[in-house]
């Protein structure tokens, strides 16, 4: 049984191009409120297969005290393989605050492709969010709250954005290394 | 960038990320290809329309889209080089949606990740009387097809 495993796991490497992507999502700034964090994951294409590591998450909620920035250094270590380039990675992001009471209201939503150059890259994202009717907004400035996207693929799709009504709001720091692997194999220049 | 025998495929992941506009909020972009003859595409969405977006009053004074593109070409030749044109959109003082910017750039050349900032223009009034009326009815001049401004034939005499 075990050859059998390790003798597919050879064969999956050698036709198949690999995607390491190690880094962190480091914080925000520019948002209005302290208390963020952050629920992130990772999009592809159908040929993209995971090999190890976890494609979605949820930071802390990081206060800062003084700092205009938020720090959550949330780690990502994803392996990927592929028979395809379309579809490359996409790392969509949504900041949340919470409010004295514990209520969570989003902040921000944004998305951007995992860079494909090898090395490590210091990536910011600046996100926005849906804004409401006017009365939603006037609610929004007293009560807090506001509108959220229902279907979360709006982040990193542009099909039907037409629709929406958005605003710009804070950025989100990250720092990702990207290692490759056998894409030269197939005639791939990165 | 993927090569072959003959055929190589440009393969472009990436967004219009935010737009600067000292004057104008409310803003939403199209966005379209312009390519040879030699050049098709094989996957992906050639335009979009993204959705309408707003500064935020209070801290930086970029209009952020966050608007995805992704698309594949493939070509035999580099004559006729993918350029990707940009049109920007938003309401005057009555509400009418007038156009707040045209603008190209060629494809990056070079794999890797690149940040093109694209300079932003629009066309004037050829006459007087043209001016008049388009400041009596609030109508801007308008191209009838974006892409115009990818081609570098019939530019002489044109003002903007």
């Amino acid at each position: 049984m075990d050859g059998v495993s390790i003798f597919t796991h050879i064969s999956l490497s050698a036709d198949m191009a690999e995607l390491h992507i190690i880094g962190q999502i480091v914080g925000a700034s520019g948002f209005p409120q302290h208390s963020l964090f952050c629920k992130w994951g990772v999009h592809t294409g159908g040929a993209w297969k995971l090999l190890s590591g976890t494609v979605e998450g949820q930071t802390q909620v990081d206060n800062p005290q003084n700092e205009d920035m938020a720090f959550w250094s949330h780690p990502i270590d994803i392996h990927f393989t592929t028979k395809g380039l379309q579809g490359w990675p996409k790392l969509h992001l949504q900041v949340w605050h919470q409010d004295s009471f514990g209520r969570n209201e989003l902040y921000g939503y944004s998305f951007i492709h995992v860079p494909s150059t090898p090395g490590t890259h210091a990536l910011l994202s600046p996100t926005w969010r849906p804004l409401g009717t006017w009365q939603e907004q006037i609610s929004q400035m007293f009560v807090g709250g506001g509108p959220q996207l229902k279907s979360p693929n709006l982040i990193y799709g542009g099909a039907d954005r037409y629709r929406l009504q958005t605003t710009a709001m804070g950025q989100v720091h990250l720092e990702l290394t990207v290692i490759l692997r056998n894409f030269d194999r197939f005639g791939v220049e990165c | 960038m993927a090569s072959n025998t003959s055929v190589f495929l440009l393969n472009v992941n990436g967004q219009i990320e935010s737009g600067e506009f000292p004057e104008f909020d409310d803003l939403y972009c199209k966005y379209c290809f312009v390519y040879g003859h030699d050049w098709a595409p094989t996957s992906g969405v050639e335009e979009g329309i993204s959705q309408i977006a707003s500064k935020n009053r209070t801290a930086n004074h970029d209009i952020v889209w966050n608007f995805p593109i992704e698309i594949t070409f493939k070509s035999t030749n580099p004559y006729g080089w993918p350029q990707i044109v940009v049109s920007v959109y938003g309401p005057d003082v009555f509400g009418n949606d007038v156009v707040r910017g045209y603008g190209a750039v060629h494809l990056p050349f070079t794999p890797g990740r690149h940040k093109k900032t694209i300079p932003l223009f629009v066309p004037e009034s050829s006459s007087k009387i043209q001016k008049f009326t388009s400041w009596l009815t609030g109508h801007r001049p308008e191209f009838t097809d974006p892409k115009v401004v990818a081609q570098g034939d019939g530019r002489e005499g044109k003002a903007v």
